[in-house]
């Protein structure tokens, strides 16, 4: 299509100005989480790289005093893979089961059933967080890996789209698969589930950046911090920036923000075709 | 609903039985008991409890600091998903008609999708941290005399910044692909009967983005009200003295911090009420857009 | 092989809709049944019920003297070809072709062997090995049919099979199917919409309408003697023309337009009001006068081998198609005069629409 010079000139301009807005915060974080303690107390945040790259990262990632706890910055990313792959592992099992009976079958509690999945979508984990913690404490799960992940996968969002998806599957694979013999489990196993391969990546994706994000849940989960996640340890290292009347320990605190934001970014811009598919067709 | 379907007793309740549990145990259960306790008053000690109707909903709704942060709840839901629907289709139009470089260009504005809230709020924290806070320091030399740890609106004014910049990318991503939706052949249309881009823009492109734009809309809105906890707590705490406190953050900070079980389970049911409206809204809104 | 039988088959839905009205037939064994009609008159739903995709709600159907209302579609002995292929997207052709085989638990060599002979007699080899959306159309519909060939099922059906192919390759695979059930001997059933598929693939034709069969017949059968004027008017292209008339006094004319005198072959008390149906090829050009139907030329078609002309006629402007052989020459508001034999003219009823 015909664009004016003018147009063409302002369009770059105003998406590099939006890319700078997006991009400068973490830049002048990653920048100032190159240089000493003292560096930055003196002089502020950086926006060039300093030569301590090396020094800072390593401190925070082997050495457990650097993060103010018992607990390094290597152990916290394993959490949060834990976290990550659980949920949405769990996720993607769960919901396309589910999915699958509410789509294929007919059977009396369809419906309340289907009901009760939905009214998950009413109430997000947050207004419900005290009894929430109450019912996992009662539970024992506290400071459990079961007992971080399990109350997160109790929402029907994954259900939803695996829902959404089965029926744009056509009908009549189904019916060429029951004249084939195939009954309801070969049939899940042997044509849905490989029917949707692309859609459990796009989800997988999906969840696993939501299950790595988490913070509220695994805050008042985890009094214990050998089960902190990246998420949580950052709170963790910031709240006690100004303890003990030293210089804070501002560039460490920004490697660990860095190290917690560049898994799951790598996952969504390396995934990117397959992700926005997934967030674009699944939500509506 | 499909066409033909499996008849078959036992096989649906098995797939969906593991969803079902999870549900019960860590869903419906505590959703019940957020409504029971609601209807309870605990002593000081939390050793004994009352049934006292609806005392609790009464001192939350008549309480000073519930609807002072309800009305914030508001302004800040509606300011942050207004400005961030605006920022990101100004942006999505654009990087939709570029040629050159299109592909950089949707990298560099969708990535932010996967940054944690608390993470945002912490590089916003930093910008504004007013040892070294380069937007802190650029405000006051400015002359704005910028305080956001002691004046409210200040403090309004990062944290709505902050919950912006962490939604531009979630929203551009869909405006981006709403635009890339729209027949070319519409387009070149529009083009032969419309010269000024601005005018196109206006009659054409953006009634047709209008079902992506409500989306949003209530995606934006559910966004404002929960997710941005994440940030709330590590930029402003709520602070100075509650004024940047969402309801979900006060539930929070009464339930976990000012143990008051009891007016706490009564704003999270409050909360439930809101938000099935807000629900309800949307659904059927999707059902409606299945004929558009 | 197998014989297919109905017996009073009705299909009523949940809503109420009553979509198949109580339907007698029996498919003789090694017979090519075609169901005809309109969409949504019950063709389709008719296929379904006898392949076990649909309940019956009552009647019954049996296959090869067995009745299969309750009995699952896998069991049923039969094979299908959809509309849109319906093949596993993400199998190969030939594992799409041997998954039915191998949940039977057919031997690998044995599945190994018929699926190679499907492909031979479907000029497949090449392709087994592709995923079908590496084929074009009528290589998936070939595999569809393979699908359905190697079990060696007691009855195939096919539902629509062609109408996602166009023109040219709809031609040939018409053919192709004729000549395979010829050599498979097996009795088929068949769904469409295209009368042209319908009169040159079918042994016996089902036309179909409002879940009704209004008539079971060979091809010939239903083009000359049409039970109704819906058959009448459904097969045949272009379709036949309709007057209304009345029967004269003596029974021997029926009176068309204003006041013309056409000589028919029945015998029916006259004063009668009947519609008269006449084929556009059974009209034939005569000198303009007494006895025939005067009519001026409002548009004309010329397809090279053959001529349509479309024309008006009389104070109501009754609309009259006509079919010439060769090509002719003819203006708009010519006035022609045309007749048609005594038998070939066919009456229905006003109010049933039924044959007379």
């Amino acid at each position: 299509m015909y664009q004016s010079k003018w147009r063409i000139f302002t369009n770059h301009t105003i998406l590099i100005l939006g890319a700078l807005f997006m991009i400068m915060p973490v830049w002048i974080a990653f920048a100032s989480s190159t240089h000493t303690r003292e560096f930055i107390f003196q002089n502020g945040l950086q926006f060039w790289p300093g030569g301590h790259m090396i020094d800072n990262y390593g401190a925070i990632l082997f050495d457990p005093s650097a993060t103010k706890g018992r607990v390094t910055a290597l152990e916290m990313l394993f959490n949060s893979m834990v976290l990550g792959l659980g949920f949405a592992i769990g996720k993607v099992i769960i919901s396309m089961m589910a999915a699958y009976a509410i789509v294929y079958f007919r059977f009396k509690l369809a419906v309340p059933l289907f009901w009760v999945i939905f009214s998950t979508l009413l109430l997000p984990l947050e207004v419900r967080i005290v009894p929430s913690y109450e019912v996992v404490a009662n539970l024992g799960m506290l400071n459990t890996y079961t007992g971080l992940i399990l109350p997160l996968i109790a929402s029907a969002t994954g259900t939803f789209f695996f829902r959404q998806f089965y029926r744009s599957v056509p009908d009549e694979l189904l019916e060429a698969a029951r004249l084939d013999g195939a009954g309801p489990i070969r049939f899940f196993i042997d044509i849905l589930v490989p029917l949707s391969v692309t859609m459990i990546a796009a989800i997988f994706i999906i969840m696993f950046v939501v299950g790595w994000n988490q913070y509220l849940w695994p805050l008042l989960m985890t009094t214990d911090d050998q089960l902190y996640t990246i998420v949580i340890g950052i709170k963790q290292v910031y709240n006690s920036l100004y303890e003990g009347g030293q210089i804070p320990q501002f560039p460490k605190a920004f490697a660990l923000t860095i190290m917690a934001t560049i898994p799951p970014v790598l996952v969504v811009v390396i995934f990117q075709r397959m992700f926005i598919k997934g967030l674009v067709e699944t939500e509506k | 609903m499909k066409r033909v379907q499996f008849e078959h007793s036992a096989v649906p309740y098995l797939f969906i039985a593991p969803q079902i549990l999870i549900i019960s145990i860590f869903f419906l259960w505590p959703a019940a008991q957020a409504v029971y306790q609601s209807f309870l008053l605990e002593d000081a000690f939390g050793m004994s409890s009352q049934f006292v109707w609806f005392r609790n909903f009464e001192d939350v709704l008549s309480s000073a600091s519930w609807s002072r942060s309800a009305i914030f709840t508001v302004i800040f839901s509606v300011l942050v998903a207004v400005i961030s629907i605006a920022i990101s289709l100004f942006l999505a139009v654009r990087a939709d008609e570029v040629i050159r470089g299109a592909k950089s260009y949707r990298t560099l504005l969708m990535w932010g999708y996967a940054i944690a809230p608390p993470v945002a709020g912490l590089l916003g924290n930093m910008m504004f941290n007013p040892l070294m806070g380069d937007l802190y320091k650029a405000f006051n030399s400015f002359g704005f005399e910028f305080n956001h740890i002691q004046n409210a609106n200040d403090a309004a004014f990062v944290v709505i910044l902050i919950a912006v910049w962490k939604q531009v990318s979630v929203n551009f991503i869909f405006f981006l692909s709403g635009l890339q939706g729209i027949p070319k052949s519409v387009q070149e249309a529009a083009t032969l009967d419309c010269k000024s881009a601005e005018r196109r823009f206006w009659t054409i492109t953006f009634p047709l983005l209008a079902p992506t734009t409500f989306f949003l809309l209530v995606i934006n809105l559910t966004y404002a009200f929960f997710e941005t906890f994440g940030i709330i707590d590590v930029s402003t705490k709520g602070s100075p003295g509650g004024a940047t406190a969402t309801l979900v953050y006060k539930v929070y900070v009464d339930g976990f911090i000012g143990a008051d079980l009891g007016g706490s389970s009564a704003q999270s049911v409050l909360l439930m009420i809101m938000v099935s409206v807000l629900t309800v809204f949307q659904f059927r809104f999707i059902e409606r857009k299945v004929h558009y | 092989m197998a014989t297919v039988t109905l017996n009073q088959a009705e299909k009523t839905y949940p809503n109420g809709f009553k979509a198949i009205h109580g339907i007698d037939l029996a498919i003789e064994d090694g017979e090519f049944t075609v169901l005809v009609g309109p969409s949504g008159c019950g063709k389709s739903t008719l296929l379904r019920m006898i392949a076990g995709l649909e309940s019956i709600s009552s009647g019954e159907i049996s296959i090869d003297g067995k009745v299969v209302n309750k009995v699952a579609p896998a069991d049923r002995d039969i094979a299908m070809v959809f509309q849109n292929y319906a093949l596993y997207p993400h199998m190969n052709n030939f594992d799409n072709m041997a998954y039915g085989l191998r949940n039977r638990g057919y031997s690998k060599a044995d599945i190994e062997s018929k699926v190679r002979e499907a492909a031979r007699i479907l000029q497949l080899e090449d392709h087994l090995d592709r995923k079908p959306r590496q084929l074009s159309g009528g290589q998936r519909q070939r595999v569809a049919m393979g699908r359905a060939i190697v079990r060696q099922p007691k009855v195939f059906l096919f539902d629509e099979p062609l109408s996602n192919l166009d023109a040219k390759l709809r031609v040939d695979m018409r053919l192709e199917i004729k000549n395979l059930q010829q050599r498979l001997g097996i009795t088929s059933v068949y769904v469409t919409h295209d009368q042209v598929e319908a009169m040159t693939l079918a042994d016996r034709l089902i036309v179909m309408n409002g879940g009704i069969a209004e008539q079971i017949g060979t091809p010939i059968d239903i083009y000359e003697k049409p039970a109704t004027r819906f058959v009448a008017g459904f097969i045949g292209s272009p379709a036949m023309n309709f007057l209304d008339g009345v029967i004269s006094d003596d029974g021997k004319h029926v009176t068309v337009g204003d006041g013309v005198m056409l000589d028919i072959d029945h015998n029916i008390a006259g004063g009668r009001a009947v519609v008269a149906g006449i084929r556009p090829e059974h009209l034939s050009i005569a000198q303009a006068g007494q006895g025939t139907i005067n009519a001026t030329v409002r548009m004309v078609e010329s397809l090279g081998a053959e001529t349509l002309v479309y024309l008006d006629f009389g104070s109501k402007a009754d609309n009259v198609t006509l079919r010439l052989q060769g090509t002719h020459n003819f203006s708009k508001n010519d006035a022609l005069g045309l007749t048609v034999p005594a038998d070939k003219i066919h009456l229905f009823d006003t109010e049933s629409g039924k044959r007379l």
